[in-house]
């Protein structure tokens, strides 16, 4: 795994209070962050909470970035600890997903819930999954990062990421399945 | 089929597998091997044609709201802060060191070596962390009350991006000029709403561009705000915020 040269500088800028380095971090990563947390916990408030504090964390912990992966992969990493973190704080597991809320002042909101939703009977199963597979199918199947940054990402070897997410996909075959017996 | 050969088969589906003759081969004589290489195909083929989330342009903003509120006011000035930014921070910083100093005199350490210093620094420290009266702690506090002011100002000047060095823009008589011609702003383009969003600003604002000294600006205004509401700068193209008036 390379290190972007030019991310590694802008947060090690970071490090010394710099808020336009910060904000040049954010930009390049915040919506795949909002992504990786939507999908983890189904619900676009509690992911915009998630994406919040996935980015204050990076703010306060850029001193702890080491360089040894990408600085998306470090940040993505924080995201799903965040997101875990929350599910843990809140008691709620992703079966327990809210319905989504319209903004009636947010002109795009209905819109890009529309765009963005997975086949109903699929984000239905993927919220079925237990957090492992559904993590490497979330950062694998939906989100397209490399097997080796997704191990990156976990903090796993290649070898778990393959077999977690062979075996996701199949749980989410046979749920998907299930649900389209009569 | 054992698990292995159901691993072959779903690398074979997803093209990330290493034996791809073996793993056909199990597909092509063995049903079971068929079945599972069509569901793991299918499953790809769902999660990857999936649509990627994006965040509203209010949801966009509340995230920057959200993020600069966490953050608190910045502290230290960026690389290329002009030297009466930096000034300010030297000069808070010297005040505290004197405040400290009046502290040390006022309980009788100074003059004991670095040790007595040290412990008579300790010792204040934590007769203020057990909440005990600790005197010439107030002086301390004061002190740093006093320069907070122009620390503050400093931090949030420089939170507002005016770090760049040089002259700054006439922003008093710009922001002036904005609110007395505000019936004849034009409404943002899809460009300049977009760096509006990226600027954490509202959606529905008034906007027009000005060039300063070769430096372009969106003045951004809330649309329904009384001629006293703050005016807003925002540097393109990097839309950040570099200053408000009123």
């Amino acid at each position: 795994v390379t290190v972007s040269g030019s991310e590694a500088e802008l947060l090690a800028r970071v490090v010394t209070g710099d808020r336009q380095a910060f904000e040049s971090v954010m930009r390049s990563h915040e919506d795949r962050v909002f992504s990786v947390c939507l999908r983890i916990l189904g619900d676009r408030e509690r992911a915009l909470d998630a994406t919040q504090d996935t980015f204050l964390t990076v703010f306060r912990k850029a001193r702890q970035f080491e360089g040894r992966s990408a600085v998306g992969t470090w940040i993505y990493r924080i995201a799903v600890n965040t997101c875990y973190d929350q599910l843990r704080k809140t008691q709620r597991r992703p079966t327990e997903r809210l319905p989504e809320h319209v903004d009636p002042s947010d002109p795009g909101a209905e819109q890009a819930i529309e765009s963005a939703g997975l086949r109903p009977e699929i984000e239905k199963a993927l919220a079925t999954l237990s957090p492992d597979f559904r993590d490497v199918v979330v950062l694998s199947d939906l989100e397209g990062l490399p097997l080796p940054e997704v191990a990156e990402v976990l903090g796993v070897p290649v070898g778990t990421v393959k077999s977690r997410l062979f075996r996701g996909r199949r749980l989410l075959a046979q749920r998907i399945g299930n649900q389209n017996t009569p | 089929m054992h698990e292995h050969d159901l691993d072959l088969i779903a690398a074979l589906a997803d093209g990330s597998g290493s034996d791809e003759p073996l793993a056909r081969s199990l597909v092509e004589t063995c049903p079971t091997c068929r079945a599972e290489y069509e569901a793991q195909r299918n499953v790809i083929g769902w999660l990857r044609a999936a649509p990627t989330p994006v965040m509203t342009d209010l949801e966009r903003a509340e995230l920057y709201r959200a993020v600069r509120s966490g953050l608190g006011p910045a502290r230290t000035p960026a690389p290329g802060a002009p030297w009466w930014q930096r000034m300010g921070y030297v000069a808070a910083g010297v005040l505290v060191v004197a405040g400290l100093f009046g502290v040390l005199q006022n309980v009788g350490m100074t003059g004991g070596g670095e040790d007595a210093a040290a412990t008579g620094t300790t010792a204040a420290a934590e007769r203020a962390g057990t909440g005990a009266p600790a005197e010439g702690i107030p002086f301390v506090a004061q002190d740093s009350e006093a320069a907070a002011p122009s620390t503050t100002a400093a931090a949030s000047e420089e939170a507002l991006g005016a770090a760049d060095g040089g002259s700054s823009p006439p922003f008093a008589a710009l922001a002036e000029e904005a609110r007395s011609t505000r019936s004849d702003l034009d409404p943002p383009t899809a460009e300049q709403r977009d760096c509006i969003t990226r600027a954490g600003l509202e959606g529905d604002v008034v906007v027009r561009e000005v060039e300063e000294a070769g430096t372009e600006y969106l003045v951004v205004m809330p649309e329904d705000a009384s001629a006293e509401d703050t005016v807003v700068f925002v540097q393109l193209p990097d839309c950040r915020i570099v200053h408000e008036e009123g």
